[in-house]
């Protein structure tokens, strides 16, 4: 998965860093606005949690499937025959398409209902529009499909035996 | 399909497929979605994948996980905790088996930056095993030290199990790494304990170090600037300066500004913590989603009111249903990834909690105590795993369980402590 891979893991490392460097500084720096003035930076909360943790949480969901990063039990197939065990990650990645490609759907319905509202939130006498971050997910969960169907359609090069995981 | 079958048959089907390599956050969120489904039909269903998603990752407390892990993969990849062991070592390598006391000290310091345990067993087994290696040490008694040494990494604050746990079960955060700081010590006095009954059963293997004379406070100047960083962090924490939340942001750019500041942190050693802390977040909160979704269906199904009432039916006290939850969760860390075994099962196990009055906080940091023993017992004992990466010239995995069981018995007194003395909390 060369081209399109590497493609999808630059976008979404970068889009996800930029969040998580953004979601440090600005928390820090309600921190410290709230010890010098005494009061919040407006909207902090709200920005971090809708754009932010949204970008932080399913932007590299892509990205951590490309180097078999998600978390599965290898303790009972590895004692298996190796046809065995590439059969059962073919079921597992054809299971995965299914679940992902649901709330890929599921969740670009949202956002277009979201969109079509133009949701936002109040923090104190601001609003805060959040629609835009309801497409974080189907973007997110289509890249992650994309993936999926990569390895599915170039097995043999996707069959890495995945390293023991660490959180 | 009556609703509790629907449930009943979840849970063998979750095991399965868990068995059988799928994805843990995928099994759940597949099996919630079929479940529901059946119960309630279509759009319900669908419902869960358009709301659970964005409802849990929007999430104001959930921000700390990915600050604490960014601020440990910073003190990691900065080497700002390579003093640790120095120091430790200057101060305590008297003692019998000084050195295999100073890594543990080394890692309840580093416990203090990180909140995962695979982190803090990786960080002190690279510096602290080939120190022991050239001493002389019995390569298991080293190897297990700092392999259950990184235990401890998980229960003191910031700990990532238990910010989940606080989440899940809705409880103080904050209250929950007071515990953990308790239980985390506890383990390091029960770890010293162990190094020390080997230090005098079996001299031969914990050769006595000379004692390294006048460089004590020179020592302490290469930790001054974790020192300072867990006293910011954590002092503002419990004073009630900021929050728990907001704890995880002031130490990461705390970490970042110390890094800068001793020319230590690299452009390259930021972008690595950031793409580690990017993958472990994205890698945990899919599961928890899932886990999430999970609860919704265990709830429809009424499994947690009939399995309460099966339980009560059985007439059996408090103190055994917490012994077969304590098998349940030893059994479990044995085989998962801790944290996925965990956010896995709190849909099942909290009402049965809560049913029987156990206190919630005593409970969740009861449970990360309990699947941090899973990292270190085999089959699957990533903290060994990740110490045989570090080492693997030195050991073969076998030396490094053997070595790691004395610090597994020590545990289960612990353990078993903690269960007596439930009622004192």
């Amino acid at each position: 998965m060369h081209g399109t891979g590497r493609l999808i893991s630059w976008l979404t490392i970068s889009l996800g860093g930029a969040a998580l460097v953004l979601m440090m500084v600005q928390i820090s720096a309600d921190v410290l606005f709230r010890a010098v003035v005494g009061q919040s930076l407006t909207g902090t909360v709200e920005i971090v949690s809708h754009y932010y943790m949204v970008g932080v949480s399913f932007l590299p969901i892509a990205y951590a499937e490309i180097h078999n990063r998600h978390i599965e039990a290898t303790v009972f197939t590895d004692l298996m025959p190796r046809p065995v065990q590439n059969g059962l990650r073919w079921i597992a990645l054809i299971l995965s398409l299914i679940v992902y490609g649901l709330l890929t759907y599921a969740t670009a319905i949202e956002a277009t209902k979201q969109t079509a509202i133009r949701a936002f939130v109040e923090s104190g006498t601001m609003r805060i529009v959040v629609w835009p971050s309801y497409w974080i997910l189907p973007v997110s969960f289509g890249l992650m499909c994309i993936v999926l169907v990569l390895r599915l359609v170039r097995p043999r090069a996707e069959l890495i035996p995945s390293q023991t995981l660490s959180s | 399909m009556d609703p509790l079958s629907v449930g009943v048959a979840s849970l063998p089907l979750v095991v399965i497929m868990i068995a059988l390599r799928v994805p843990i956050a995928v099994t759940l969120l597949g099996v919630s979605l079929g479940g529901i489904w059946l119960i309630l039909g279509e759009r319900p269903a669908m419902g869960i994948l358009t709301t659970v998603p964005y409802h849990f990752a929007a999430s104001w407390t959930l921000s700390s996980v990915p600050m604490f892990l960014l601020m440990g993969y910073i003190a990691y990849h900065s080497g700002l905790t390579r003093g640790l062991f120095e120091a430790a070592r200057v101060w305590l390598g008297w003692l019998p088996g000084g050195l295999a006391i100073a890594s543990l000290f080394g890692a309840t310091g580093f416990a203090a930056v990180t909140g995962s345990s695979v982190a803090c067993s990786a960080a002190m087994g690279r510096i602290a095993v080939p120190e022991m290696h050239r001493s002389g040490y019995h390569l298991g008694i080293a190897t297990g030290t700092v392999a259950a040494g990184g235990t401890i990494g998980a229960l003191i604050p910031p700990s990532i199990i238990l910010i989940l746990y606080g989440i899940q079960a809705q409880v103080s955060i904050t209250t929950l790494f007071l515990g953990g700081l308790f239980v985390g010590l506890a383990t390091l006095v029960g770890y010293v304990a162990v190094v020390l009954v080997v230090a005098w059963a079996k001299p031969g293997y914990l050769p006595r170090q000379p004692v390294l004379k006048g460089q004590k406070w020179a020592s302490l100047i290469q930790i001054w600037p974790t020192a300072m960083l867990v006293s910011c962090v954590f002092g503002g924490l419990f004073s009630g300066y900021f929050t728990a939340t907001e704890a995880g942001a002031v130490g990461a750019i705390l970490t970042v500004i110390i890094g800068v500041a001793r020319g230590s942190l690299s452009r390259e050693a930021f972008f690595q913590s950031c793409l580690d802390t990017l993958l472990s977040s994205a890698s945990l909160f899919i599961i928890a989603v899932a886990a999430n979704a999970f609860t919704r269906l265990i709830a429809l199904s009424g499994l947690s009111a009939a399995l309460g009432g099966w339980i009560g039916d059985l007439g059996a006290p408090p103190f055994v249903i917490l012994l077969a939850i304590v098998l349940l969760y030893l059994m479990l860390g044995m085989f998962l990834e801790p944290i996925g075994a965990m956010l896995l099962t709190l849909p099942l196990v909290l009402p049965i909690i809560t049913t029987n009055g156990i206190d919630l906080i005593w409970f969740g940091i009861l449970v990360a105590k309990l699947l941090e023993i899973g990292m270190i017992t085999p089959p699957v004992g990533l903290n060994v795993f990740v110490i045989h990466s570090v080492a693997r010239d030195l050991v073969n995995l076998e030396t490094i369980f053997y070595g790691v069981s004395l610090f597994i018995l020590a545990d289960v007194v612990l353990v078993l402590a903690m269960i007596l003395s439930r009622n004192l909390f």
